[in-house]
């Protein structure tokens, strides 16, 4: 059951056409390409038929078949797929899972962290852009299993959450009566959830949470409705003294481009010499929007330059092997794209820009993927990136979701690399004097500070923000925070044991896993 | 899908021109609208049909104030809480409001897949 938009659309057919050509080629490679194995279900190791072959054959063994073939055509590391006999492996989940790299980066990681599959009618579910169910305060879990820490990490403007003053900070200690830090009941972890993520709007819920910064309780009911995301928020242009501009930006989706316009508007109109961007909750989404902001930052600097040349797997070095087309280098967009509709911004209109050589950008974990493209992008084009906050996650890929048999699955597809030719950063981009060694990072100029939950954001007192403004001055760095700070919280990492998760299909959690204790 | 997009594209089109060679009035023109009364269940039940999607999450306010809408997937995260999709390379899909004549369509922007909104009133957009 293929979605049935314009992308879809264009691509049904294309990874036939693609496959078929393939197979008449003689297949794709592997290791056992030139040792071919059969066996007696047919499964010949190393030799791929088409997967258009099987598409939309729904048995077992055919949907697995065409996971096989798909996978040797399209994933990225095809040629790393241990390719196992399809038949020997009962579940087709279990199969998909199974086809992918094995390898680890140099830090030891798993080389693949993003292989995934939904159930197409969970995948297919739209909503318009920037809305999403719920109360309008965002949530980091900082630990998930008792005792349980969560915290607010910004409010939406106009929700039910400003309304009441929640505000970033709050730290949730019960939700409808359940003690959110301390229960090991999995019934009342599901009421928990049930506040926490309402699947629609109405559903009432009342909420103890204690301000970090006083250590006061706050009782509030809250009732949750569509709430609008504003992803361009804070903007400044009076910081040290009106030297420096800064902006909060939550995501690359399409209602961000005319709230970027405006945006880079203000800060071109203002005597601002420097620029800090806070990506912290950044997780990414329309690439050429990335592109935008690079361009809006550099702008002549950027001029003539890649800001992400697409790479697909080496069967296809000139072509878009899902949208057939030529592959051609993403420049620095230096014009509005209409992402949204907007009367009242033309599609075509020159965007403003800054023509800075450096700026700065706020991160965190949550820093992903589009965002890590605007630090790669404007750092192939010589702009200097200081980076002040935690590492970012390191997810220079992406892929097209792909359904087959009411299944949609994503498997890493392409990478980028910027102007210079680099694209290396899976354990994403950390400042220079960070002190966690479990990764490694690309690190780059900056400071490595935990993120400050005990100030608003866009606050000059808040510890981003003041050490990008410090540095600065002085070019120096207070003595990096570790995960374990007590000045903010560090994200934790979430563990994959058995756990009660957020069923909705949008949130506003950021790390949306909360375990039970009992379990485990 | 492609059979069912041409089928719904081929009735849309019939639809529009059908009947109008019965008619010696003038063609009227397909022209963005807005809807006159907010109406976001049958906009989310039209577009849903369009995209062979099983929900689609509007304003209450959809094409009251705008003849457009945007849609984006759903914000799936993996386990270690980022989007799932956080590098698009594909435009979102768009959807218009319509009129011609008396009746009003939702098109899709990209493929001008069109379905009629039955049951509503909509007026022409000024501003388009």
């Amino acid at each position: 059951m293929a979605i049935f938009n314009s992308s879809s659309l264009k691509y049904t057919l294309l990874p036939f056409s693609l496959a078929a050509l393939l197979a008449g080629c003689g297949g794709g490679g592997s290791d056992n390409a030139t040792n071919p194995t059969t066996d007696n279900s047919g499964w010949t190791s190393g030799v791929f038929a088409s997967s258009g072959q099987f598409k939309g054959q729904c048995q077992a063994i055919n949907e697995k078949n065409w996971l096989r073939s798909w996978s040797n055509e399209t994933y990225l590391w095809y040629d790393e797929i241990i390719d196992t006999n399809p038949a020997l492996t009962s579940g087709v989940i279990d199969y998909f899972n199974t086809l992918k790299t094995e390898q680890l980066t140099e830090s030891g990681a798993k080389k693949d962290n993003f292989h995934f599959s939904l159930p197409t009618d969970e995948w297919q579910r739209q909503n318009q852009s920037g809305l999403s169910f719920g109360y309008g305060f965002n949530i980091k879990i900082i630990a998930g299993s008792a005792p349980r820490q969560a915290v607010v990490s910004y409010t939406e403007p106009n929700t039910p959450a400003s309304n009441q003053n929640i505000i970033r900070g709050f730290e949730l200690l019960e939700v409808d009566g359940v003690d959110f830090i301390n229960t090991s009941s999995s019934s009342e972890v599901g009421i928990i959830n049930a506040g926490l993520f309402p699947e629609q709007t109405g559903k009432v819920t009342e909420f103890v949470f204690r301000d970090i910064s006083t250590n006061e309780n706050r009782t509030v009911t809250l009732t949750s409705q569509n709430i609008e995301s504003q992803p361009v928020m804070n903007v400044r242009t009076d910081l040290a003294a009106g030297d420096v501009g800064y902006f909060q930006f939550n995501s690359h989706n399409a209602i961000a481009e005319t709230q970027l316009y405006n945006a880079f508007n203000q800060l071109a109109a203002s005597s601002i010499k420097d620029l800090v961007i806070d990506v912290r909750y950044n997780g990414g989404g329309l690439l050429q929007m990335a592109s935008q902001v690079g361009y809006m930052v550099g702008g002549s600097n950027t001029q003539g330059k890649i800001f992400e040349r697409t790479i697909f797997n080496d069967k296809y070095p000139n072509t878009n092997p899902v949208t057939g087309q030529a592959l051609t280098p993403m420049p620095f967009t230096n014009r509005f794209v209409g992402f949204e509709n907007n009367p009242a911004i033309v599609a075509g209109t020159p965007l403003p820009t800054l023509n800075l050589e450096r700026v700065f950008v706020l991160t965190t974990s949550s820093t992903c993927s589009a965002s890590e493209a605007i630090i790669n992008g404007l750092r192939g084009a010589d702009v200097e990136i200081i980076q002040i906050g935690a590492g970012t996650c390191g997810k220079p890929y992406g892929f097209y979701p792909t359904d087959n048999c009411d299944t949609t699955y994503f498997t890493i597809q392409f990478t980028g690399e910027n102007n210079k030719g680099f694209g290396e950063y899976s354990d994403g981009f950390a400042p220079q004097n960070t002190i966690d060694d479990a990764r490694q990072p690309v690190r780059i100029a900056g400071c490595a500070v935990a993120d400050d939950f005990t100030k608003r954001l866009g606050d000059a007192s808040e510890s981003l923000l003041s050490t990008a403004l410090s540095y600065r001055e002085n070019g120096s760095c207070p003595a990096p925070s570790s995960i374990n700070s007590v000045l903010g919280f560090a994200p934790t990492i979430a563990t994959d044991m058995p756990e009660v998760k957020d069923m909705r299909v949008q949130t506003m959690l950021e790390q949306n896993i909360i375990l039970s204790d009992n379990m485990r | 899908m492609n059979i069912l997009l041409a089928i719904s594209m081929t009735a849309a089109t019939l639809g529009l021109t059908g009947c109008l060679a019965q008619s010696s009035e003038p063609t009227p023109k397909l022209q963005h609208a807005l809807l006159i009364e907010p109406n976001s269940a049958k906009v989310a039940d039209a577009i849903t049909q369009l995209l062979h999607s099983s929900q689609v999450q509007l304003t209450d306010d959809v094409f009251v104030t705008s003849s457009t809408v945007t849609l984006e997937q759903l914000n799936h995260k993996d386990p270690q809480g980022n989007p799932i999709m956080g590098k698009q390379l594909n435009m979102p899909d768009q959807f218009e409001l319509m009129i011609k004549g008396e009746r009003c369509f939702v098109r899709h922007l990209d493929s001008k897949a069109t379905i009629e909104l039955k049951q509503v009133l909509c007026k022409i957009n000024p501003q388009r």
